[in-house]
């Protein structure tokens, strides 16, 4: 199975080489794209001083825009699976295997590398983790399946599911409202457990005074989107 | 009897005051749809985007030309001055028009990430030609 790693990086000159070292020694078989997304740091330095494989975006488009770019990517050079960690060094690239394993055996078409079921490593600040809870709450409502990290950005697709998000996936704060749009297509959603860290350079994409707003225009998206697509049988 | 006079005169002058308000906003009208109509001569607005003017502009003039038409529309919803009703008239054009524009800037960014997107997924490519060279 041919495996692709999408990275999407903003400003991520500190981090990025040691996530991409770290990346090809613990998956020295899986191919991996870096998606810079307009970085006004070295980040393009770095990553062609280290012929590291990416993308570079002449236009700031936010974390789903990036996103979007990897999975047109990995749909243009026949990928089956493609897998998105994140560029600041959050994510364990020694869980990639584990969040592969369910779509190649055929179990699920979206995977997420979900924090909560073992409750090991960084948790995330208590206000984020209530609102991790309260998105958690909505989908389950809305949908009827639970997802414990909603969150997440470390997440595996199916070929089938990659090449639906080529062609839509949210913008802005995608993750929450990505999930719906794979539950509301009839795709199958797994949950396995994975350990992150603290972010070690960077800002995160939501900081404390955009919180509201993030939740605000999550939840609504969450709704639109359950609301605009019928659930289709597969 | 001096009381029905001056009866009569305040209702000429309300009368005075609407023929000259039906004037104004024939005139107002009139300059509005000139300067549509120079632009899009002028090309510098796209006829599809215009529609909406348009549309506002025949509705209004429609009003002005027959402004009993607004005066039954008034007294059905209970607006006791006629002329306020045709500010609601124009206030729901704005909005209307603003929901157009809130429409076309959406595409437009639309359409905008993807040119992006495809200048990203491009770019990688003539790198990756080049290196193989």
């Amino acid at each position: 199975m041919k495996v692709l790693v999408i990275v999407p990086a903003h400003n991520e000159d500190k981090s990025i080489l040691r996530v991409i070292n770290k990346l090809i020694v613990d998956c020295p078989t899986i191919d991996y794209i870096v998606i810079n997304d307009c970085s006004s740091d070295e980040t393009e330095k770095v990553l062609n001083n280290n012929n590291i494989n990416h993308i570079t975006l002449p236009v700031n488009l936010g974390i789903g825009g990036a996103i979007q770019t990897g999975y047109k990517y990995a749909v243009a050079n026949g990928y089956d699976v493609a897998v998105q960690i994140d560029g600041d060094g959050q994510h364990d690239t020694k869980y990639i295997l584990d969040v592969l394993k369910p779509i190649e055996e055929g179990k699920a078409d979206l995977v997420i590398g979900s924090r909560f079921i073992t409750k090991e490593g960084f948790q995330s600040s208590k206000m984020r983790r209530t609102g991790i809870r309260f998105l958690k709450v909505l989908i389950r409502l809305l949908c009827g399946i639970k997802i414990n990290d909603t969150t997440s950005g470390f997440r595996a697709t199916s070929k089938e599911l990659t090449k639906y998000y080529s062609l839509h996936y949210a913008q802005d704060f995608p993750e929450p409202e990505a999930i719906v749009a794979a539950i509301v297509n009839g795709f199958t959603i797994l949950e396995v457990p994975v350990v992150m860290f603290e972010r070690m350079d960077g800002k995160s994409s939501i900081r404390a005074s955009k919180s509201l707003y993030y939740m605000i225009k999550v939840s609504l998206a969450i709704c639109l989107c359950r609301m605009s697509l019928k659930r289709k049988k597969r | 009897m001096p009381l029905q006079n001056e009866f009569k005169k305040k209702e000429e002058i309300i009368y005075m005051m609407q023929l000259m308000l039906q004037l104004f906003l024939i005139a107002a009208i009139l300059i509005y749809i000139s300067i549509i109509v120079l632009l899009l001569k002028k090309k510098t607005i796209i006829l599809q985007y215009s529609l909406v003017w348009l549309g506002s502009a025949i509705v209004l003039a429609f009003i002005a030309i027959f402004p009993s038409s607004v005066a039954y529309f008034a007294s059905l919803i209970g607006i006791e001055v006629p002329v306020n009703a045709v500010f609601l008239v124009e206030g729901m054009f704005v909005l209307l028009i603003l929901i157009s524009l809130t429409s076309i800037v959406s595409k437009l960014s639309q359409a905008q990430r993807e040119l992006i997107q495809a200048i990203g997924l491009l770019e990688e490519r003539v790198r990756q030609l080049e290196k193989k060279k």
